[in-house]
């Protein structure tokens, strides 16, 4: 199946899903908060069933994740009905409870800094009688929360001690096909209804919602002739719930990092941690990864204008972002109102693609050198990334222009070139294509286009030239603004690395007779055995 | 790749035993080494003879070696 058609696919099922089981009315748990539901949420793998590697590196967190001050008593009910069975023993229900819920545990005493984390209870199976509407426990929450609580207090629970109430239900009414919600959650407040999955993201997102969070999405900007853009005006610019990939409030399997609007909601992200740039005068911030221990500064929160705050926080592959995909990793920068009450975020796109999907929203960060400036004439330049990333913030920036043209390095392979290039100059927008041409001695030129939309690389590898001949490579750059003139052209002449071979035995001119045994080792440039 | 004895008698190519290697079979791989055993045929008297090694790789590009040797009764 092509790109476009499974981002098609994928989009209709979502469309569809939403149009099946997305109430009508606000939700509203038993103690009258509002209950957000998750139809748009992808489950990422359970705790229970992680990789070894994931789980030595969730072991590896929950060690060094601080004690927690505050332990939130949780408690966890799974149920079922006559038409939606047990998906498990209670045996491995627990188990698999208990995972999910140590790292959920590990999660918040990470995020928090030692602020929250989760005692957890968990019942064995409770039986419920049917809810009056058969499939989808967004419809079923009620009956669910008030039916299961009755049958915790017999066990001898009673839901209105704990400070988390957690019902798991299996999928099993509405059938293995149903696209159904993954979760529900009260924002804020206590309650959590899972539906056939415990996903440690999804675990985590719902209690998220508890604390009072909101979704971490993704700007959809155009230009006013409908060309992608990293930021318009507002009528040119739609919101894409849960488009942030980067945010476990957002769509993120692996239970990344709360961004930086979030934590900041939460009071999670103060002092030291968060620098408010209001200053015209240029600044450059040191940031520490999001996901560090450090408690140095984190994050950067710029003041822009029309009611706009920037948020910009550094991510790398590290901690409980080891996960993250390579077009994640570096300086992102957020829209979000520090006011805001659910801690409304959307990342923006540094690399926007023709189109707005699900691969695309996967490389928005900024990498190292490059720049962005925004609409009101702020620029964010990225000056270095490593251990810490160097962000310039400077105010009344010429608007940006087409990059410079990038300086390549050639170097001969067998039969072909490695072409590679650090960032150009971009002047002000980050870089979205690159194209080689490689101009062959005879008068031919081939043209080779290097996008950076689904992953930035700045390396070539051009096969199938001529020994014979000599080449010149040139390198061009393009971002929104335009394209660079070519580089000046670099030469080189492809090596012709032809087999070898080394005999150990028979000795030369030796006398041989009957079966003779040769002992020989052929060597064949890489790529070329036959 | 071929490995081969071959007789070199006025310009005439004899080739007397022939064994063959490829990576398809996993019998070749670049660095490893390779044993080849040729069955040489009885000689009334001592002959020069040599092991010829006819490497091809998936480019077309051939490497032949001769190795000289005296095949002996």
């Amino acid at each position: 199946m092509t790109r476009n058609a499974r981002v098609a696919v994928l989009t209709a099922v979502i469309l569809v899903a939403s149009a099946l089981v997305a109430p009508s009315a606000t939700a509203v748990d038993p103690d009258g908060n509002r209950v957000v539901v998750d139809h748009g949420l992808r489950p990422g793998p359970e705790a229970d069933h992680a990789s070894p590697s994931a789980a030595r590196a969730s072991a590896v967190a929950a060690a060094k994740a601080p004690k927690a001050k505050k332990k939130l008593k949780t408690l966890v009910v799974p149920v079922y009905w006559s038409g939606a069975g047990k998906d498990s023993s209670n045996a491995t229900v627990k188990k698999r409870v208990k995972a999910v819920m140590k790292a959920a545990d590990t999660y918040y005493r990470t995020v928090s800094r030692g602020r929250i984390g989760h005692s957890t209870t968990v019942l064995s199976w409770q039986k419920i009688s049917r809810p009056p509407v058969a499939c989808g426990i967004s419809y079923q929450m009620e009956h669910i929360a008030s039916k299961a609580s009755a049958r915790a207090k017999k066990a001898g629970k009673n839901p209105s001690k704990f400070d988390r109430v957690i019902f798991y239900v299996t999928q099993e009414a509405c059938g293995a096909d149903h696209w159904g919600v993954a979760g529900l959650g009260s924002m804020p407040g206590r309650y959590v209804w899972l539906e056939g999955t415990l996903a440690t993201n999804v675990v985590i997102h719902e209690l998220g919602h508890n604390l009072g969070l909101g979704h971490s999405s993704y700007a959809e900007c155009r230009t006013k002739k409908g060309k992608r853009t990293v930021l318009a005006a507002a009528k040119y610019c739609a919101t894409h719930d849960y488009g942030d990939m980067s945010d476990v409030m957002g769509n993120n399997p692996d239970a990344g990092w709360f961004s930086a609007p979030k934590l900041a909601r939460l009071g999670w992200l103060k002092g030291k941690a968060l620098a408010k740039n209001t200053s015209t005068r240029s600044k450059t911030y040191t940031l520490r990864p999001l996901s560090s221990s450090s408690k140095k500064l984190k994050a950067v929160r710029v003041k822009g204008t029309k009611g706009r705050t920037y948020w910009v926080e550094y991510r790398t592959r590290s901690g409980l972002d080891g996960r993250i995909g390579r077009g994640l990793e570096g300086v992102q920068i957020r829209l979000g109102k520090p006011s805001a009450f659910y801690g409304d975020s959307s990342v923006l796109d540094m690399l926007p693609g023709p189109e707005s999907d699900w691969f695309d929203q996967h490389t928005v960060a900024l990498g190292a050198k490059a720049s962005w400036t925004s609409p009101e004439g702020i620029r964010f330049t990225v000056r270095s990334t490593g251990k810490t990333a160097k962000v310039t913030v400077k105010r009344k920036s010429a608007k940006a222009k087409k990059p410079s043209a990038p300086t390549p390095k050639v170097t001969a392979t067998d039969l072909g070139a490695k072409v590679s290039w650090g960032y150009p100059k971009d002047n002000g927008s980050p870089v979205l294509t690159y194209q080689v041409r490689v101009r062959s001695s005879d008068g031919t030129s081939t043209d080779h286009d290097v996008s950076q939309l689904e992953k930035p690389t700045r390396t070539l590898t051009v096969p199938g030239l001529d020994p014979t001949k000599t080449y010149k490579v040139s390198v061009r750059a393009r971002n929104e603004r335009g394209t660079s003139s070519w580089s000046k052209a670099v030469s080189v002449k492809p090596l012709d690395v032809r087999p070898t071979v080394t005999f150990h035995a028979p000795a030369k001119g030796a006398n041989v007779k009957g079966t003779v045994r040769v002992e020989l080792t052929p060597t064949l440039a890489k790529g070329s055995a036959s | 790749m071929w490995v081969s004895l071959v007789t070199i008698d006025g310009g005439f190519e004899n080739y007397l035993a022939t064994q063959g290697f490829s990576d398809w079979d996993g019998t070749l791989a670049t660095g490893r080494r390779v044993t080849a055993q040729l069955a040489a045929p009885a000689v009334g008297s001592a002959m020069s003879a040599v092991i010829r090694v006819e490497l091809y790789d998936s480019y077309g590009r051939t490497t032949t070696i001769d190795l000289p040797v005296t095949l002996v009764p």
